[in-house]
């Protein structure tokens, strides 16, 4: 029997989430973001809040500890023990008011971070789930108690990566991008790729080109019949002009990047539109 | 000894020879970095200069935009009412003029005056740079008479600004404003 997961719920997961989150935030030097995402995990983390003890019984399972088979084993009896102690009404009212806050203050995307450990996360939720059968739950239990025993793993230097890897890397990339990506958008993230060799003013330089042409070809478009005839999408489109045109004032950044690649494949579809 | 002689137009040709921080891009355009506040880009292929902000935009960033396509402009290298904001953040930017003589290349020529405007400004960029670093420099490593030796501060009866017993020191006063 598969029980599904859900990931808002796991306590866990949320929380190594917002760690993530908060880190992208510090390496971008969103001070904004950064002080929300503390703020939600000061909030609701507190040392005794239901959320706080049931993430320890989480914690006391996955990280890597490289204990022996029979501590482990104790471990995981007190980590269930513990986890049935708390009251599910309670964790489940917090739950919810945890999700609401980061929906309303981050956003929704916080869930979709990439926690590297979500596997064994994922089978601490079904351990902690009283709704799985015996065996079921025997076998994930032995999974979590065999990584709880394993070495951690020594650091292993970045091995050097050779000519061969790269312009197979490059192939490869080439053979699943290059018909799905139009010419400019390659131009583009190739320009962006090699921003930081001249101070990226072969990628300011190619924007500023791009961005004149898109919305030429936007003004243009938009005096077709089809946008006559239709008064949302002639709003759209003079909404993407405007957008286009707010460029001037704005520093160039990652969503200003995939505006442009967007508007680039609107264009296209336009394009081919029209011809057909 | 053996003597050349040049004949034909090329003979009294005049080399002309900058020094300057420039890239020549994949599609022609040469970008040049020597100004401390603007990259410049001249583009040959679309004929035109584009001036774009080394960091952020400023002020002072306008100023050296402005006082580049002044330049250009009263030596008729750039048309006056090309001159414009570009799309991009910060961006200003001016057509070429066409040459009239087929001999002598627009972008060639806008390089040439482009290089004269930088050696221009060379003196106060260079100076403003100079100033920063100055000013850093007194900071991270100050003279003998801005900085005391390191090591423990030897013990002192009355040391600091704040003296015991004073009438006018701190404590004394406030106590006026307990009451």
């Amino acid at each position: 029997m598969k029980i599904k997961h859900n990931k808002k719920r796991n306590t866990a997961f949320v929380f190594e989430s917002l760690l993530r989150e908060a880190t992208v935030a510090i390496i971008k030097g969103d001070t904004d973001k950064q002080h929300k995402v503390v703020q939600i995990i000061k909030k609701h983390f507190t040392a005794d809040s239901e959320l706080k003890k049931h993430l320890e019984c989480y914690r006391s399972l996955y990280e890597n500890q490289s204990l022996n088979a029979q501590i482990s084993e104790k471990i995981l009896t007190e980590a269930k023990m513990a986890s049935r102690l708390i009251d599910p009404h309670g964790l489940f009212k917090k739950q919810t008011e945890l999700i609401n806050d980061i929906n309303t203050t981050l956003s929704p995307s916080v869930f979709s971070n990439f926690v590297p450990n979500y596997k064994t996360l994922a089978t601490i939720d079904q351990i902690f789930c009283d709704k799985l059968p015996p065996k079921t739950r025997v076998m994930l239990e032995s999974t979590i108690v065999e990584n709880m025993t394993k070495n951690a793993p020594e650091n292993v230097a970045n091995e050097e990566i050779d000519n061969t890897t790269v312009s197979c890397f490059v192939g490869k990339f080439n053979e699943k991008y290059s018909e799905t990506l139009s010419e400019e958008q390659k131009q583009l993230l190739s320009h962006y790729i090699t921003s930081f060799t001249d101070n990226a003013v072969s990628l300011k330089m190619f924007l500023n080109e791009e961005i004149v042409r898109l919305k030429d070809a936007i003004v243009e478009s938009s005096t077709d019949e089809m946008f006559a005839e239709d008064a949302e999408m002639k709003q759209k489109a003079s909404q993407i002009i405007e957008k286009l045109e707010g460029f001037k004032k704005a520093q160039i950044n990652d969503d200003i990047l995939l505006t442009v690649l967007k508007t680039q494949e609107l264009v296209k579809e336009m394009s081919n539109g029209s011809n057909n | 000894m053996a003597v050349i002689i040049k004949i034909g137009k090329e003979a009294n040709a005049k080399k002309v020879r900058l020094e300057m921080d420039l890239r020549k891009s994949v599609n022609g355009d040469l970008m040049i970095f020597d100004h401390g506040d603007i990259d410049i880009v001249l583009s040959p292929s679309k004929n035109k200069v584009v001036v774009f902000p080394k960091e952020t935009m400023s002020d002072l960033v306008y100023g050296a935009q402005n006082r580049l396509f002044a330049h250009l402009r009263k030596r008729g290298i750039v048309v006056a009412e090309s001159i414009q904001g570009g799309a991009f953040y910060g961006s200003l930017e001016g057509m070429l003029e066409e040459s009239a003589d087929p001999d002598a290349s627009a972008a060639k020529l806008a390089l040439i005056n482009i290089h004269n405007f930088i050696e221009e400004e060379r003196p106060y960029f260079e100076q403003t740079e100079a100033i920063v670093s100055m000013a850093d420099d007194e900071l991270l490593h100050p003279d003998k008479t801005h900085s005391t030796e390191l090591g423990e501060v030897p013990q002192e009866v009355e040391q600091g600004s704040i003296r015991q017993g004073y009438v006018r020191d701190p404590y004394s006063l406030g106590y006026m404003y307990t009451v």
